[in-house]
C-alpha cells in the first residue's frame, strides 16, 4: 500500500534576507519520511531543526529546493488551478498561536463560515447548522459562534482552529505545536479532542512538537529532527525506549521526568523534605553536546 | 507552614494583591502563608493566572506602586530575616532588591538591557550590591561570573551586547547577573520555560549547582511539575491566587492531598495512579464563588465546598485547602 504522505529526500535552502548574508546552511537536507493513511505521525525537534519548515513543504506552501513530496502517490507540485484548490482542501493545519491564526475582526461563526464557503461545502442555507454542529465536535457552547477571538481563552481559541481545520473533511491535518502554549490541563483536553476527532474520522496527522511527552502519548511513528536532518524515524516505542542515536537519547534524557520510584522510595525512608537530585540528570553528558 | 525547618530565611503571611480594574477589585493573590529556609528550594506551580508569577513579583515588591501605577494594593506581611519589607522605606526596598533578594524571570531579553554591554550590566549589578567595590574589581568579578556560568568565552561575552547571544546564553548572562550579587533569595520565575530541552537540563543543573555553593533560599516558579521533581525540595500548589497544597516534593508527588494536584500530577505521563483528569478550565477571578474556587473542576465537591475550605495538616508536614482531601 502506498503512504499517504511521502516526503522524498527533500532539501530546502531559505535565501538569507538582508541584512543577514545568504546562509550555506540547508534548513532541510535530503529528508525523507513516509506516513501512512489514518496513522498519528509525530516529529519532533529543537528550534531551528526544521519541523515547520517541513510542514510548510508538506503543505506546498515552500519550494524544495530538491526532492518531491507526494501525496497519494502524486506529486503535489503538479497541481494546478482547480485541481489545486481541491487538493489544498484534503489537507488542512493548525497552528500554535490561535489568536493569530484567527482574523481578529471575524467572530468565530464569520471565521467558520468562510471555510465553508470558499470551498463550497453544503447548500448555504444550511451552513449555520454546520457551524453549529462544528462547535460541538470540538466541546463549544454554540453560543461562542458570535464571539470575538479575543474574547475566547486560549483552549478555546484552539478549538475553533480545529473546527475551522476539520470542516472541510480534510485526509490530513497538519498540527503545528497546537498545544505548546496552553495549560497544562487544557493541553491534556485539547489532544485528547484532536485524537479524537482524527480517529473518530480517519483523518492522518502530522503532529510537530518540541515536547517528545506529548508525542509519545499521542502518536504511533515518530520523526527525529535536528538541524534539517532526520536523526531517526520509527514506532514510538523503539524510538523513545531504544534511540538508536545519540542525539535522540540526549533528547529523552534532557526531559525533565518525575522519577515516582525514586519520590516514593524516598518518603518511605523517611528522608525529609529532599528531593535530592539536585542537578538534573545526565548532567555531566549534556556538556558534550554542542 | 514550615513544619520543623531550620530557620526561616523568608516569610510571607497572609499577602493580599489586588488590582483595581474597571469591573471591581481583582484578587490575583488571596492571603499567601508560604516560608523558605536558607539552603531550600521551593517549587511555586500551578496554571497561567493562577497567580504564581505575581507573588514572586509581590516578594520584591515590583507589582505594587511605582511599578504599578496606583491600582495595586499590596497587604499581609513579608519577612526577610525578620524584618518587614512591606512598610519598609523605599531606599530600603532598594537595598533588599540590589543585594537580598534576585529574580531572573523567564524573558532574559527584557531583562537585560539591549544597548549596554553584557560586562558593564553584571558589573553595575555587583557595584549595585557592593558599593565598596572598585570599578575595576566589579569587571573583573563579572567576567568571572560569565566564566563560571558556562559561556565559552567569556571575554568575548562581557563585550557583547543581549541580542548577540543565543537564548540559552542570555539566560546565563541573566543567572550570572543574579549570582553576582550574592543572594540570599533567589526567586526564578520560569528561567528555562523558554529555552529547549538539552538547553534547559544545562541551565537547571548550573542553577542548582549555584544554589547549593552559595546555600542560598530560592523561590522556583514553574508550571513544570518534571523540573520541580529534580530540583525543588518542597512544592506549593496555587491556584486562583491561594496556595492549596504544600508539602515536600516526595509527598506532594506521591500522595497528593488535594484534588486539584492530585490532577495535574497524573496528567504526567509517567505518573502510576491515574486520577481522573481535570475538566475545564482556570476561573475566572472576577466571578470567584465564596467557597473553594476549585469547586465548579472538582469531582468530590459536596455541599461544604461552598464555604471557604479550611487547611488541613497532614503527617509528614504537607497542609491542603481543601474540605474533603484525598486519603
Amino acid at each position: 500500500m502506498t503512504p499517504l504522505i511521502e516526503v522524498d529526500a527533500v532539501s530546502l535552502r531559505y535565501a538569507g534576507a538582508w541584512p543577514a548574508p545568504k546562509s550555506n546552511a540547508l534548513a532541510l537536507d535530503r529528508v525523507s519520511l513516509s506516513v501512512a493513511r489514518g496513522e498519528i505521525f509525530g516529529l519532533v525537534g529543537e528550534s531551528g531543526s526544521g519541523k515547520s519548515t517541513l510542514a510548510r513543504v508538506i503543505l506546498g506552501l515552500l519550494q524544495p529546493l530538491s526532492g518531491a513530496v507526494r501525496i497519494d502517490g502524486r506529486d503535489i507540485a503538479s497541481y494546478r488551478g482547480r485541481e489545486e484548490l481541491a487538493f489544498r482542501k484534503r489537507m488542512q493545519v493548525v497552528f500554535q498561536d490561535s489568536l493569530a491564526a484567527l482574523d481578529p475582526r471575524m467572530r468565530v461563526q464569520a471565521s467558520l463560515r468562510e471555510a465553508l464557503d470558499l470551498h463550497g461545502i453544503g447548500v448555504p442555507s444550511r451552513r449555520s447548522a454546520v457551524i453549529e454542529d462544528l462547535l460541538g465536535s470540538v466541546g463549544l457552547d454554540p453560543g461562542l459562534a458570535t464571539r470575538f477571538p479575543h474574547q475566547l481563552s486560549g483552549g478555546q481559541r484552539q478549538r475553533v482552529a480545529i473546527a475551522r481545520a476539520l470542516s472541510l473533511s480534510p485526509d490530513i491535518l497538519i498540527a503545528d505545536e497546537p498545544v505548546s502554549a496552553l495549560d497544562l490541563s487544557v493541553q491534556a483536553q485539547i489532544l485528547d479532542l484532536l485524537t479524537g476527532l482524527c480517529r473518530e474520522r480517519g483523518t492522518t496527522m502530522l503532529f510537530i512538537s518540541h515536547d517528545l511527552g506529548v508525542v509519545r502519548r499521542i502518536a504511533r511513528h515518530v520523526a527525529v529532527l535536528q538541524r534539517g536532518r532526520i536523526m531517526e524515524t520509527g514506532p514510538v516505542a523503539d524510538v523513545f525506549d531504544r534511540p538508536a542515536s545519540s542525539y535522540t537519547r540526549m533528547l529523552i534524557q534532557s526531559i525533565p521526568r518525575v522519577d515516582f520510584n525514586r519520590l516514593q522510595a524516598q518518603l518511605e525512608s523517611g528522608q525529609p523534605g529532599n528531593a535530592g537530585a539536585m542537578g538534573t540528570p545526565a548532567a555531566g553528558t549534556l556538556d558534550a553536546v554542542p | 507552614m514550615s513544619g520543623s525547618m531550620p530557620e526561616t530565611l523568608l516569610s510571607v503571611r497572609d499577602l493580599t494583591l489586588s488590582f483595581a480594574t474597571r469591573m471591581g477589585p481583582l484578587k490575583v493573590l488571596r492571603g499567601i502563608d508560604l516560608d523558605i529556609a536558607a539552603n531550600e528550594v521551593v517549587a511555586l506551580v500551578g496554571e497561567s493566572g493562577s497567580g504564581k508569577s505575581a507573588l514572586g513579583k509581590s516578594i520584591v515588591q515590583l507589582l505594587s506602586p511605582p511599578f504599578v501605577d496606583g491600582r495595586a494594593t499590596l497587604s499581609g506581611s513579608i519577612r526577610l530575616h525578620g524584618e518587614e519589607l512591606i512598610t519598609a522605606p523605599a531606599h530600603r526596598l532598594r537595598a533588599v532588591r540590589a543585594r537580598d533578594i534576585a529574580m531572573v524571570s523567564q524573558d532574559a531579553l527584557s531583562g537585560l538591557n539591549p544597548v549596554m554591554r553584557i560586562g558593564a550590566q553584571i558589573a553595575e549589578a555587583a557595584q549595585a550590591a557592593d558599593p565598596a567595590l572598585s570599578a575595576a574589581a566589579a569587571r573583573r568579578d563579572a567576567r568571572d561570573m560569565l566564566a563560571a556560568v558556562g559561556l565559552p568565552d567569556p571575554d568575548k561575552a562581557a563585550r557583547d551586547y543581549p541580542h548577540q547571544l543565543s537564548g540559552g546564553q542570555r539566560q546565563r548572562v541573566m543567572l550570572a547577573l543574579a549570582a553576582i550579587r550574592q543572594p540570599q533569595v533567589l526567586i526564578a520565575d520560569e528561567p528555562t520555560t523558554a529555552l529547549d530541552v538539552s538547553v534547559q537540563a544545562r541551565v537547571l543543573a548550573l542553577l542548582a549547582d549555584l544554589q547549593r555553593q552559595s546555600g542560598m533560599a530560592m523561590l522556583f516558579i514553574t508550571h513544570d511539575l518534571g523540573v520541580v521533581a529534580n530540583i525543588a525540595h518542597r512544592v506549593a500548589v496555587m491556584y486562583a491566587g491561594q496556595i492549596i497544597e504544600t508539602g515536600t516534593v516526595a509527598e506532594v508527588f506521591t500522595r497528593p492531598r488535594h484534588p486539584y494536584s492530585a490532577g495535574l500530577i497524573s496528567a504526567l505521563p509517567e505518573a502510576p495512579a491515574h486520577h481522573p483528569r481535570l475538566a475545564g478550565g482556570p476561573p475566572d477571578l472576577h466571578n470567584l464563588a465564596p467557597g473553594c474556587a476549585f469547586m465548579p473542576r472538582c469531582r468530590h465537591a459536596a455541599m461544604a465546598c461552598s464555604q471557604p475550605p479550611p487547611l488541613k495538616p497532614f503527617p509528614g508536614g504537607a497542609h491542603a485547602l481543601c474540605w474533603s482531601p484525598l486519603s
